[in-house]
């Protein structure tokens, strides 16, 4: 049952920081979706709701990439889901990477901060952040990429405000298991190939959180290149828990991470759910592969 | 008999089936055998049960139609008629503390602090209830299920066990007074596996005051065994010695939960008589009735249950739950007290399916003829005893019954304690179970005999007339089986598709399973109703069957409208109320259509013959001649009473006597005399007969992932004769989808301490809409002549089918055979040896 | 601290603590069709529309709907009328547990959809957050098939055109079924 000390609604993310810093149990409220899962109380609960986080915003120069999106922290999946934007800019990976989140009534309410803040090893939202090279921008940390927001331990006491997407085009693709269609991922893989900038591939729910792959892929990977990646993908660490074993993880991560670039290479992406067996096989047609 | 002969030379005419072509490069150790023809050249059998439906249910007006359920707009409106929304605005609050220990003894139990938290009114532990033992499950008296509980005990026996109960004005109140309680306990060792209970040294209850009422189980509880028995037909070894193939195998299901969306929940009050009043999301109120004053040690006149709308039970609203609880707070405090139990406790501290372990050993002849089939089930009751010695059970008598013309079978059994959450009733009460395990090894036999696997079944199954051993050695009157699973296979396409085919990354592949169940616990069951005609000219039904969102009100009104020639709404339904309402065993067992219907129609009859008597005293002519054809009680004339049709317009001359039924109606309770005309009829039965099912699964597997997708599914049923035919099709695709849940994705997980991992629907997950995309039902009624206008059950027949098609299917995808459900994408992966 | 809502069209000032839900607020507030099935986000019943948007209101801190307008079935029942004699006619409505949270969410995808027929692959999607143990999903699909203007196969049943209850509104329990000591 949820159960809350004092909440504040401020004024400034700056002033939320300030709170983060006081109180080591502070929590800045993301969507708010997961707060009932909590035991225990929250002492300080931090809402954002007035410091105009909620959009997805153009940027033209941005220091990094240039051309960019900037999504706020209290952006909603399902804003993600249906930004012309960043489908434009992802080559519609965002939608495609939430969409089998819960139900829209969840991703209404779950936010791209919460998700990002929160880390959590089968988040496909991080995966595909981390997949696309986006940067996340805290008030006490700054600017980081992805892989270094993930990589960070323990608790993340700052304040998300942003995350920074490269403005594309690319061509990406989101691959994932689960063992029901609403579930989380038992494994999950994501491949960005940005012209150019050549190829980001991200493993997640190991179940730890979203890493890179480093392997050479060129723009069109052979077959001896989609090889390596497996393997390349199958070094990372994993392990077992109720949803999988080891094993499996391991073994399907592989599989998931050459899908995942053969879509994104091919001219037909057939990671979405609408599409099936027969979508994937059509693409390989087009390309003159065999069955 | 012409019929049937010119059917099958039709078939012959047009050619028997073509051999379907082999599968290009099939996925790993499977091939498709060539299709056999040997049902197209059989004499099609003269199905009476099949002819005689086909000629009566055309005749029907009310019952074998769509019709919609008679709370269908209260719940669409989402009005507040569900127990929660009925508590009083000023009830108590009620928490539980439960067992962090699989087993334990409570040595100290402090609540000093839990009761000074402002608002908690009261905290209870087992030094405060009474202490005589009783049971949850919800049977009739004397039950089968042993007397091992008591309301809180000083014995906890599994991780969730009830330790105390706060009872406070809010729920915030409470929460924190159960965090203050303190509790020393006395951790003793758990028995948590429970293919190792029998006489293992842990034993799960040595108390005193434990009772047993039903001798007939075999009980030897300090060996951990809840019940056991063997049920033997002819000449195993002998039979056996006959099979030049034996498929011997083990299956395992799991501890499925129910899953209803409506959680349990309760709230009981004293009523201005000083009588217990229990409003309770439930499918027996009888039985709580008799359940709360056993365990209150009050006499049952002091105690009445009330049934509102329910929010789905599925069996697990069979086993009382927290019903005891707020009756017993309710009584001490002279207040009323409400329950609501979250999903985790409804997870993790209610009742579940059993868990079984099934040994099957089938023995065939080369040509497919079965010929020996050996059933051992051991069957997991958990903590407490509730519906485990008659759970058990139907895995053999609701399984090998389908091949009855076996030489010789064996079912023999044994249901054990262990520390874990009790088990209790779930949809399928045990035939789920052992149907898995046995329609699971004869598709093994077909794939290792290279046979047709409906061919096969079609070889071996019981026809229409013979006997059933193991089913209480019951005569089959009613079946299209055959014709149900010939129709399933002509949905799917079964003919123009191999049993698997590989479509590059997936394999698609077919699976198929049968099915049956019972309708009602044969001379056990009884159902009664009150049928009155009121000032107006409608009818009141009053019932204490439970109607849990199937529409059983609905279906009662329509067999009392069809019996009374009248539209379903002019006939009113009420229930449940324990003081007020026609005893009713429950909702449970198959029962309500094929008893409580019976008793319906029944009591409609007695209704007429009441009218009939009636307006001859006031007509002054014999009750023989009078005639009510639903709108209207009248004497036709004399040439009427001869030849000519009878209510016929025109020339007909006119009724010699005649009044609306309106008129009727209002005159019984008019001028000072007379009475509402009412019936009161019971139904209960020596039979039982099965209703059948055969389902096909259609599924596509992932090579490199072992993701399972149900690319299609058909159902076809025989449940005798469709009372509402919208309602029946609901039922077959709602079990079809909790099958499916059971095969592929719902998976009860404990961990080493015997703490239940699976405790929310995060982890623990149903199928949703995308999990089954495509489910098609159809049916082939047969006419039962036992039962009510030829109607049989439908309500647990349809759960029972997609875990072994699905398995088959998946077996015959990837060469795997997995035979502890569910088939998660990494058992079909790497199988189960792997 | 103090809440203030347009809960179905009318003000609503109520006083709460902050950890309070919206699904809490609500049914404390008389709508009682909101009902919830589970502690974890998974089961769909909850579901409100917030600012027009479906929500699942366990998920939503009653303080962050202050200022903006709340919808429950209790608000939409002429707009719901046609949708549940569609669900009637399937019998898609079993238990009936599941169905307002499925009417809220059927009734925003309509709005989102602004005229256009979907695919029984969009209805499936948009539906998937709402659980249902009952049906199966396929009369539901039937029903709102039928109510978005998709056309239904040859083979897909029918169901009935005709509506058996009694005309007229359903009955509403008493507040305090203890008090009148009869319960509906």
């Amino acid at each position: 049952m949820l159960s809350m000390g004092k909440y504040v609604r401020v004024g400034s993310v700056e002033e939320a920081y300030e709170l983060v810093r006081q109180n080591r149990r502070a929590c800045v409220l993301g969507g708010g979706a997961w707060l009932r899962l909590g035991t225990g109380t929250i002492p300080v609960a931090i809402d954002l709701a007035d410091c105009a986080l909620d959009t997805v915003e153009p940027i033209d120069d941005d220091p990094v990439f240039g051309r960019a999106l900037g999504i706020g922290a209290y952006v909603t999946l399902r804003q993600l889901e249906r930004s012309a934007e960043l489908a434009a800019a992802t080559d519609g990976l965002l939608a495609r990477a939430v969409r089998d989140i819960v139900g829209v009534q969840f991703r209404n309410v779950a936010t791209v901060g919460g998700s990002v803040a929160g880390r959590f090893g089968f988040s496909d939202v991080c995966c595909a952040l981390l997949a696309l090279g986006a940067h996340a921008e805290l008030v006490g940390a700054g600017r980081l990429p992805m892989e270094d927001l993930l990589a960070r331990q323990g608790r993340l006491r700052d304040v998300l405000t942003r995350v920074i997407v490269p403005a594309g085009p690319v061509r990406a693709s989101y691959q994932a298991v689960r063992n029901q269609s609403t579930d989380f991922p038992v494994a999950s893989a994501c491949a960005v190939y940005a012209q150019g900038g050549g190829w980001r591939v991200a493993v997640g729910a190991r179940p730890g959180r979203a890493r890179l792959v480093a392997t050479p892929l060129s723009a069109e990977p052979a077959p001896a290149e989609l090889e390596a990646l497996a393997d390349a993908a199958r070094t990372l660490p994993f392990s077992g828990n109720m949803w999988a074993s080891e094993r499996y993880r391991r073994h399907v991560a592989g599989v998931l991470a050459c899908r995942a670039v053969e879509d994104a290479a091919g001219p037909v992406r057939t990671d979405a759910l609408e599409s099936s067996a027969e979508a994937r096989a059509a693409a390989r047609a087009e390309r003159g592969e065999a069955q | 008999m012409t019929e049937s002969l010119n059917t099958s030379r039709q078939q012959a005419e047009n050619g028997a089936r073509p051999a379907a072509a082999p599968a290009p490069d099939a996925s790993p150790a499977y091939t498709k055998p060539a299709a056999t023809r040997a049902y197209a050249n059989a004499a099609w059998p003269a199905s009476s049960s099949y002819d005689l439906a086909r000629e009566i249910t055309p005749g029907l007006a009310q019952v074998s139609h769509p019709v919609v359920k008679k709370d269908a707009r209260a719940l669409l409106a989402g009005k507040p008629v569900y127990t929660d929304d009925l508590a009083p605005a000023d009830a108590l609050v009620m928490k539980i503390l439960r067992s962090p220990h699989a087993h334990a003894r409570i040595r100290a139990i402090d609540t000093g602090r839990a009761l000074k938290v402002p608002g908690v009114v009261a905290v209870y532990t087992y030094r405060d209830v009474p202490r005589t033992r009783f049971t949850l499950a919800g049977q009739s008296n004397p039950e089968a299920s042993p007397y091992d509980r008591l309301i809180l005990d000083e014995v906890v026996r599994y991780v969730g066990d009830e330790v105390a109960f706060v009872v406070a004005e809010t729920e915030r109140a409470a929460m924190r007074a159960l965090r203050l309680i303190k509790v020393d306990y006395e951790v003793l060792p758990a028995l948590l596996d429970f293919t190792s209970a029998i006489d293992n040294p842990v034993v799960v209850h040595d108390e005193e005051g434990y009772q047993v009422k039903a001798g007939w189980i075999n009980n030897e509880r300090l060996r951990n065994i809840c019940a056991q028995g063997e049920s033997s037909f002819g000449d195993l070894d002998a039979a056996f010695a006959q099979a030049e193939v034996v498929i011997d195998r083990v299956y395992h299901t799991k501890a499925d939960a129910q899953a209803m969306m409506e959680t349990f929940r309760a709230y009981a009050y004293p009523d201005m008589y000083g009588r217990i009043t229990c409003v309770s999301s439930t499918q027996v109120p009888f039985h709580i009735r008799r359940q709360i004053a056993t365990a209150l040690e009050i006499p049952p006149s002091q105690v009445r249950v009330v049934k509102p709308r329910i929010g789905g039970g599925f069996g697990a609203k069979q086993t009382g739950c927290c019903e005891t609880f707020v009756a017993f707070a309710a009584q001490r405090l002279g207040r009323p007290v409400k329950i609501t139990y979250t999903r985790e406790e409804t997870m993790t501290a209610s009742n579940s399916r059993h868990e079984m372990q099934m040994h099957v050993r089938l023995g065939a002849r080369k040509d497919g003829t079965i010929v020996a089939i050996d059933l051992h089930t051991l069957s997991n009751t958990g903590a407490y005893g509730e519906h485990g010695p008659t759970t058990v059970g139907l895995s053999g008598h609701k399984s090998l019954p389908l091949y009855s013309r076996a030489l010789a079978s064996r079912f023999t059994f044994q249901v054990v304690y262990t520390n874990t959450m009790p088990a209790g009733a779930y949809r399928g009460y045990g035939a789920t179970q052992g149907l898995f395990a046995l329609e699971s090894a004869v598709n093994e036999l077909a794939d290792t005999l290279g046979m047709d696997p409906c061919d096969l079944r079609v070889q071996n199954l019981t026809r229409e007339g013979e006997l059933m051993p193991q089913f209480d050695n019951q005569v089959l009157y009613s079946t299209t089986l055959e014709r149900c699973l010939r129709r399933a296979q002509e949905m799917i396409g079964w003919d123009k598709k191999p049993l698997a085919r590989d479509m590059g990354d997936k394999v698609r592949a077919l699976g198929v399973s049968l099915a049956m169940q019972g309708s009602c616990i044969l001379n056990v069951d009884i159902g009664s109703v009150d049928l009155r005609l009121e000032e107006g000219g409608f009818y009141a039904l009053s019932i204490g069957a439970t109607d849990m969102g199937t529409g059983c009100d609905t279906i009662l009104a329509q067999f009392a409208a069809e019996a009374l020639d009248c539209p379903v709404d002019r006939v009113v339904v009420r229930g449940v109320d324990t003081d007020t309402s026609p005893y009713d065993t429950g909702s449970y067992a198959s029962s309500t259509t094929y008893i409580t219907g019976a008793a319906t129609l029944k009591a409609a009859e007695q209704l007429r013959a009441q009218m009939a008597r009636m307006a001859a005293g006031w007509w002054g002519v014999d009750p023989a001649d009078v005639r009510f054809d639903g709108d209207r009680v009248y004497v036709p004339a004399p040439e009427g009473l001869a030849g000519v049709p009878e209510g016929a317009v025109g020339n007909a001359p006119a009724p010699l006597r005649e009044m609306t039924l309106e008129a009727f109606a209002n005159k019984c309770v008019s001028g000072g005399k007379g009475d509402a005309l009412t019936a009161h009829a019971a139904q209960w039965s020596e039979f039982s007969p099965p209703p059948f099912m055969a389902g096909i699964a259609e599924v596509d597997v992932d090579k490199a992932t072992g993701k399972v997708d149900v690319v299609d599914y058909v159902g076809v049923v025989d449940c005798g004769t469709v009372v509402n035919t919208n309602l029946a099709r609901v039922q077959a695709e709602g079990g079809i989808s909790q099958g499916i849940g059971m095969a592929l994705t719902e998976d009860v997980q404990y961990d080493a301490r015997g703490r239940m991992r699976t405790r929310s629907f995060m982890s623990y997950k149903l199928p949703a809409r995308e999990d089954v995309p495509s489910i098609r039902v159809d049916f082939v009624p047969s006419y039962e002549k036992t039962g009510p206008l030829g109607a049989k059950s439908i309500g647990e027949v349809v759960i029972n089918t997609p875990s072994p098609a699905i398995a088959s299917a998946v077996a015959h995808a990837t060469g795997h055979y997995i035979r502890t459900l569910p088939l998660t994408p990494e058992k079909v992966l790497f199988g189960e040896e792997g | 601290m103090n809440v203030t809502m347009k809960l179905n069209g009318v003000a609503v000032t109520d006083d709460v603590a902050p950890d309070t839900t919206l699904y809490a607020f609500l049914r404390d507030h008389n709508c009682k069709s909101v009902k919830c099935g589970c502690e974890t986000t998974n089961c769909g019943l909850c579901t409100v529309w917030l600012d027009g948007a479906p929500v699942l209101s366990c998920a939503v801190l009653a303080v962050r709907a202050d200022g903006r307008s709340v919808t429950t079935l209790e608000g939409l029942q002429a707009e719901s009328a046609r949708l549940a004699q569609c669900l009637a006619e399937q019998g898609a409505e079993q238990c009936g547990f599941c169905s307002p949270g499925l009417i809220m969410n059927v009734l925003a995808f309509e709005r989102e959809l602004a005229g256009r027929v979907p695919t029984d692959g969009e209805i499936r999607h948009y539906l998937a957050g709402n659980l249902c143990r009952c049906t199966g999903y396929m009369s539901q699909m039937r029903a709102v098939k039928r109510y978005l203007g998709c056309a239904l196969g040859p083979d897909d049943w029918q169901g009935t055109s005709v509506m058996a209850d009694v005309a007229g509104p359903a009955p509403v329990a008493p507040v305090s079924a203890a008090a009148s000591g009869e319960v509906a």
